[in-house]
């Protein structure tokens, strides 16, 4: 007896059908057995499902916060060892009112093992990344995936936009600071920037020699731990990276 | 501008008000979902000669940090009347009024709204009066359980409200600015559309028991009405989701000319 059928127009408050029929899902709630609408929009049965839900007139919720799998773009606000907070400004492709809490845990931005959030990214870095929650703030984040990532990564050092070389590798272009990040596919499209493979090789070609691979390292690293300490790891982690793929 | 005068009566020896309406007759309302385009829920109300809009964005992260609520969003409300609503300059200040009446508006819509659903958030109600005509209280919950609604906000029900008062020993409902200033009294009072509970009632004035129970019965009645607009205006929204947009601005222009009184002011410049 179910009073209301597909795509019929309802406001908060509308009987819907009782909780014998179908279950109430989003949009609605149930109260003494009956189920009731709590948003306007139209009616969609799941009879599969046996469940009844509310979404707005292009299917789906219209509350301002985001969905499991929507892709949003943010800034990161703060990176940690194992987590990372970002501010999240768009909503696939479009802007948001007011900026979203997002968060990455370390385990959801590669399917490999990464050691340290330092390592993919950092403070300043703007990144695409997918949602896993509902209608939660924070909303829980993940970058894997091709698509997903840093789409522009700051240098930690001058603050200058990084420059991708090869794969995962950056390089600042003002102060020549080498950083790695877990990049997007397009990678400084959106903000004009191209990959510059070019500045690269010199490296590349130390890294295949396989015997100066040692001494590379060495190098690098101290030079590194005169800048700031444990650079040297991530620096070769990201090396070794495309190898492994 | 010119000064106002009281008028010599508020009920005519007919019977009926000033503006010609019965003492249970209600001001034409128009209701309109999505007034804004910014906002994540918007809606206007014209009633009479009131006219205010309220925008709904949210649930989004609540600032300052130290007001969230651990299990439920938090409803901030902001009434505000715009410096030209009224005919004397209103000072921009907030005043002691609109923080009462914020208030006021935020505990007549809590009852109706999930807000368990969205812990440490905020949901932020923004209404703005443009022109005050009497009645500014209760057409803020309506436009305000409105714009809730098309924001997408998980309610109950949505929220009406009027206003029922008394001039010369007769009760009315639906104030207008002239009865409120110079009448006896006025109720205004919301309720929960689906249920009837009622989540507002202030009294201004003196009312015996009989007439406040009367005064509420009215008011019931005109809320029931107000509820049946309101649902037509969201349908409506939905329905149409802009594929007659430039018809009904029309419509708002020519509303503008004659609330001016355009033909009274030009007569005056003439004498």
């Amino acid at each position: 007896m179910s009073s209301v059928k597909n795509g019929d127009i309802v406001v908060p408050g509308d009987q819907l059908c009782v909780i014998e029929e179908l279950s109430p899902s989003f949009g609605t709630y149930e109260k003494e057995g009956v189920v009731f609408a709590t948003t306007a929009g139209g009616v969609s049965i799941d009879l599969k499902a046996r469940s009844i839900s509310v979404l707005g007139p292009d299917g789906r919720s219209k509350l301002a916060l985001p969905v499991k799998g929507d892709i949003m773009i943010g800034e990161v606000i703060r990176a940690y060892e194992s987590r990372a907070e970002v501010s999240l400004v768009k909503r696939n492709g479009k802007d948001i009112l007011s900026p979203l809490l997002g968060e990455i845990r370390i385990g959801n931005v590669t399917r490999r093992f990464v050691k340290s959030m330092h390592d993919v990214m950092r403070a300043g870095d703007i990144i695409r990344a997918e949602v896993l929650n509902t209608h939660e703030i924070p909303a829980e984040l993940s970058v894997v995936g091709p698509d997903l990532g840093v789409i522009l990564g700051k240098c930690t050092r001058c603050g200058n936009d990084l420059v991708l070389t090869t794969h995962n590798n950056m390089v600042c272009l003002r102060c020549e600071n080498h950083e790695i990040r877990e990049a997007a596919k397009d990678y400084g499209v959106m903000f004009g920037l191209e990959a510059r493979p070019d500045i690269a090789p010199r490296r590349r070609s130390y890294g295949d020699r396989g015997g100066e691979d040692r001494r590379y390292g060495d190098r690098r690293g101290r030079d590194s731990r005169r800048r700031s300490g444990g650079r040297r790891n991530s620096y070769r982690d990201g090396d070794r990276r495309p190898r492994r793929r | 501008m010119s000064p106002e005068t009281k008028p010599d009566f508020l009920i005519n020896p007919e019977g009926l008000r000033i503006d010609g309406r019965r003492t249970d007759e209600m001001r034409p309302i128009e209701l309109k979902v999505g007034a804004l385009k910014q906002a994540d829920g918007s809606a206007s109300i014209r009633q009479g000669n009131t006219y205010i809009l309220a925008a709904v964005y949210g649930p989004r992260e609540l600032h300052p940090r130290h007001l969230t609520i651990n299990d439920r969003a938090y409803l901030r409300c902001v009434y505000r009347m715009a410096t030209f609503s009224v005919p004397d300059r209103k000072r921009p200040a907030p005043s002691r009024r609109e923080r009462e009446i914020s208030m006021v508006i935020a505990n007549a819509l809590k009852p109706a709204l999930f807000l368990e659903d969205y812990p440490r958030a905020v949901v932020d109600v923004f209404i703005q009066v443009i022109q005050a005509d009497g009645g500014t209280r209760c057409a803020a919950i309506n436009a305000a359980s409105l714009a809730l609604a098309d924001a997408g906000i998980p309610m109950r029900t949505l929220v009406p409200a009027v206003a029922v008062g008394k001039a010369e020993g007769k009760l009315l409902v639906d104030l207008g600015d002239e009865e409120d200033k110079y009448g006896g009294g006025d109720v205004p009072m919301a309720m929960l559309g689906t249920t009837g509970e009622i989540t507002l009632l202030q009294q201004d004035g003196s009312f015996a028991k009989e007439e406040l129970v009367e005064a509420m019965g009215m008011g019931v009645t005109a809320m029931k009405y107000i509820l049946e607009l309101q649902k037509e205006a969201l349908k409506r929204a939905y329905t149409k989701k802009g594929a007659i947009e430039g018809e009904d601005d029309e419509e708002y222009e020519d509303d503008m000319e004659t609330d001016l009184g355009e033909a009274e002011i030009a007569g005056e410049e003439d004498e």
